[in-house]
């Protein structure tokens, strides 16, 4: 399916969000996807990040998604030390990649992310951040698509009739 | 070499100018987006040509005109269809319209007209692609239609006092950019000369929308409106929340929007002295928005009775034009002189100085666009985190969130078709689903938990995962001060109205009728130039019409 970048981060939002993560970690994933233009994209990363999982029942994030909830904080550690980071039983290396580039940008370093024996490792490098071009359309695999759907409608309220009549503006007829 | 910037007196305090109840306050000015993109229009010497009227004897089928700007080709499909009175809601959930329309990427062929014209009516439930810009659709103001259709009909021109009374054919219930359903994200047009400003490409549908609608109604009536009933059909905007969270979600954007608007107050304020031509044009000018405020009438008693006020106001204000534009600051002394008055009047105020003195602001709207957002910087030291937090976010720190009343409200997405809605948060089911635009509350709870911390930022950050939004929105402010509403938005006393009143007037809206404290009816382009009057694009602003 094609979609566009904001479809396609308005999705990823609310799929972050109902993996149970915070509404920061949500950006910091859409800010990530700004850079799919630049980078080849692994979409199996992306279908094993979005797995289906109970997290009402699982507060023990699993390996898969801990690169959503973890990425932004190891970044952190790699700005403010000047020095690699060890992402230990994380195998997202093309995701982590558009969340470095993102760093990148902000604030005018280069970030190499290098796969190791355990995990991945983000190293600050020499050099400039590598420029980035809005993606103007995503190939959505199927099945990446249905499990972003999926987690984002886990963010959406059930419809009561005191919320269609009072939640929001408007009548429901307006013939005037 | 750069040219120097005009002298300017200090901006407005954002602790003031981002007050909920100053917010919803707000007037169109010439910075507004639709006034700029109009600007644009003119000054490249814009045509709007209609290439296909394919509209039946009932008024419906579909139609198409076209407009070049800054090198680029664009058309508004237009599709008007038949619509049960059962089906016509202003509301997200409602699922046909009378019309829909799309802002194309060029010239449309055949095959591209016949696609839209299948897809535009389904909207929300069409899927569309990166040729179309802008998806919208409205709802006639169906006893206006009827009753202009009947007076051409029979030869006549319609009543003023009807056409003041309502003032569009036409409301929008929507008017979907960035990448909505598949359209083009806003990267595609963020370069092109005139589309780069905020909301540019959707006050340009708005506005051919506008002249779409005077056409239709000329074409079911058989015969033309006078032209100046015709300049004074805008066309309507029904906006409820959704309009909200985007504020809070483009902290950034809404900084730049108010920051060239204080930027542009600043500057006519520190005029020393004015040309007998820009004394008489603020004259005129007060005059006509006191003709304005005398048409718009609205039937909630309540915000009636704030334009009542306003009224009164004003006259007293303009009353003493003359003595304080003799003065040797005379905006400034305007400006303060209005302070003892109602907010409403102030805000009219600051729109009205920025009218004659478009050469020394309407440059600022370059600057109204948000490129790259400000990043989270982790080697803030914590004593400088909790300083600038103190400092700079006292409408956060001083909310008591013990007390249930400063967390009435969450804001949700329903699943019905995605409505954005507001709940009570203690009686209804759904706040561990909210939206967040609990900013207040997030940054008081993230100080309480910096309390105790003894680390660095970013092992905070790591620790408190949760608190990564509020550190941002904090270390933002001492960049960006207008970048947050500067009070609490889920608290019991919260409008919303408020929110959606700074926005709308941003984009250029007038003539505002809330119809609670959820949603707003507003009039878009009344007074603006028809599609062959652009070279007089510098002489509305507040429209009204004479009787």
């Amino acid at each position: 399916m094609k979609v566009s970048l904001a479809e396609l981060q308005a999705y990823g939002r609310l799929a972050v969000r109902g993996l149970g993560l915070p509404s920061a970690q949500a950006e910091a994933f859409c800010k990530a996807l700004e850079h799919l233009g630049a980078a080849e994209v692994d979409w199996s990363e992306m279908e094993q990040v979005f797995a289906p999982v109970d997290c009402a029942a699982n507060h023990d994030f699993r390996s898969d998604f801990r690169v959503l909830r973890d990425a932004p904080a190891a970044l952190d550690i790699v700005l403010c030390r000047n020095q690699p980071v060890q992402l230990g039983d994380v195998d997202c290396i093309g995701l982590l990649q558009l969340y470095a580039r993102e760093i990148e940008q902000a604030f005018s370093i280069s970030i190499e992310v290098a796969r190791t024996d355990d995990g991945v490792e983000l190293i600050p490098t020499e050099g400039r951040p590598r420029n980035t071009i809005p993606p103007v359309r995503i190939e959505l695999p199927a099945m990446c698509y249905e499990r972003l759907t999926k987690l984002a409608s886990r963010m959406y309220v059930p419809e009561t009739d005191a919320s269609r009549l009072a939640g929001a503006g408007a009548g429901l007829t307006d013939n005037d | 070499m750069s040219k120097a910037a005009p002298p300017q007196v200090a901006l407005r305090a954002p602790d003031d100018v981002m007050q909920l109840a100053r917010m919803g306050a707000s007037f169109p000015t010439r910075l507004s987006f639709l006034r700029t993109i109009l600007r644009w229009l003119a000054q490249d010497g814009s045509k709007v040509e209609r290439t296909v009227w394919n509209i039946n004897e009932d008024g419906f089928g579909h139609a198409v005109y076209q407009v070049a700007l800054g090198g680029y080709d664009y058309a508004l499909i237009a599709v008007s269809s038949e619509l049960e009175p059962e089906q016509r809601t202003d509301r997200v959930i409602a699922e046909a319209w009378d019309a829909a329309f799309v802002l194309f990427d060029g010239v449309p062929t055949a095959e591209d007209i016949a696609r839209v014209c299948q897809m535009a009516p389904l909207q929300e439930a069409g899927r569309f692609t990166e040729k179309e810009l802008v998806l919208s659709r409205a709802n006639k103001s169906v006893r206006l239609f009827a009753h202009i259709v009947d007076c051409l009909r029979n030869g006549e021109q319609p009543d003023r006092q009807v056409i003041r009374n309502t003032g569009y054919l036409m409301r929008t219930t929507a008017v979907y950019g960035n990448g909505k359903f598949g359209i083009a994200d806003r990267s595609c047009i963020a370069d092109r000369p005139g589309l780069g400003g905020p909301f540019a490409a959707e006050m340009l549908i708005v506005w051919l929308i506008r002249g779409f609608t005077h056409d239709l109604v000329e074409h079911l009536g058989g015969a033309e409106l006078d032209r100046d009933l015709k300049r004074h059909l805008g066309i309507g905007n029904s906006t409820g929340l959704g309009m909200a969270p985007f504020l809070v979600s483009h902290p950034e954007l809404m900084n730049n929007w108010v920051m060239a608007r204080e930027t542009a107050l600043a500057r006519v304020r520190a005029l020393t002295g004015i040309s007998t031509a820009e004394s008489e044009m603020l004259k005129l000018l007060a005059n006509a928005a006191k003709t304005h405020l005398d048409e718009w009438t609205v039937p909630d008693p309540e915000a009636q009775s704030e334009i009542e006020q306003l009224k009164q106001d004003w006259a007293d204000l303009t009353g003493q034009l003359d003595a304080i534009l003799d003065q040797s600051q005379p905006i400034d002394e305007l400006i303060r002189i209005s302070q003892v008055f109602s907010v409403a009047c102030q805000e009219l105020t600051v729109s009205l100085v920025l009218e004659p003195f478009g050469h020394l602001v309407d440059s600022l709207t370059t600057s109204m666009a948000s490129r790259r957002e400000k990043a989270l910087d982790p080697r803030m030291s914590v004593p400088d985190l909790i300083r600038l937090s103190k400092e700079l976010c006292s409408w956060a720190t001083e909310a008591n969130f013990e007390n249930t009343s400063e967390s009435a409200r969450f804001w949700y997405i329903s699943e019905a078709k995605l409505e954005p809605r507001i709940g009570r948060r203690y009686e209804e089911t759904g706040a561990d689903l909210e939206r967040p635009l609990d900013t207040a509350r997030q940054i008081k709870f993230m100080l309480q938990s910096l309390r105790t911390w003894d680390g660095d930022l970013a092992g905070f950050l790591r620790s408190f995962p949760v608190h990564r939004d509020a550190v941002l929105r904090v270390q933002r402010l001492s960049e960006y001060p207008y970048a947050e509403i500067r009070g609490n938005l889920i608290c019991e006393t919260c409008r919303p109205i408020d929110m959606l009143r700074f926005k709308l007037a941003f984009f250029g809206a007038s003539k505002f009728d809330p119809k609670s404290d959820l949603w707003t009816r507003i009039t878009l382009a009344q007074g603006a130039p028809l599609f062959d009057e652009l070279d007089k694009v510098g002489d509305w602003w507040l429209a009204a019409l004479p009787s």
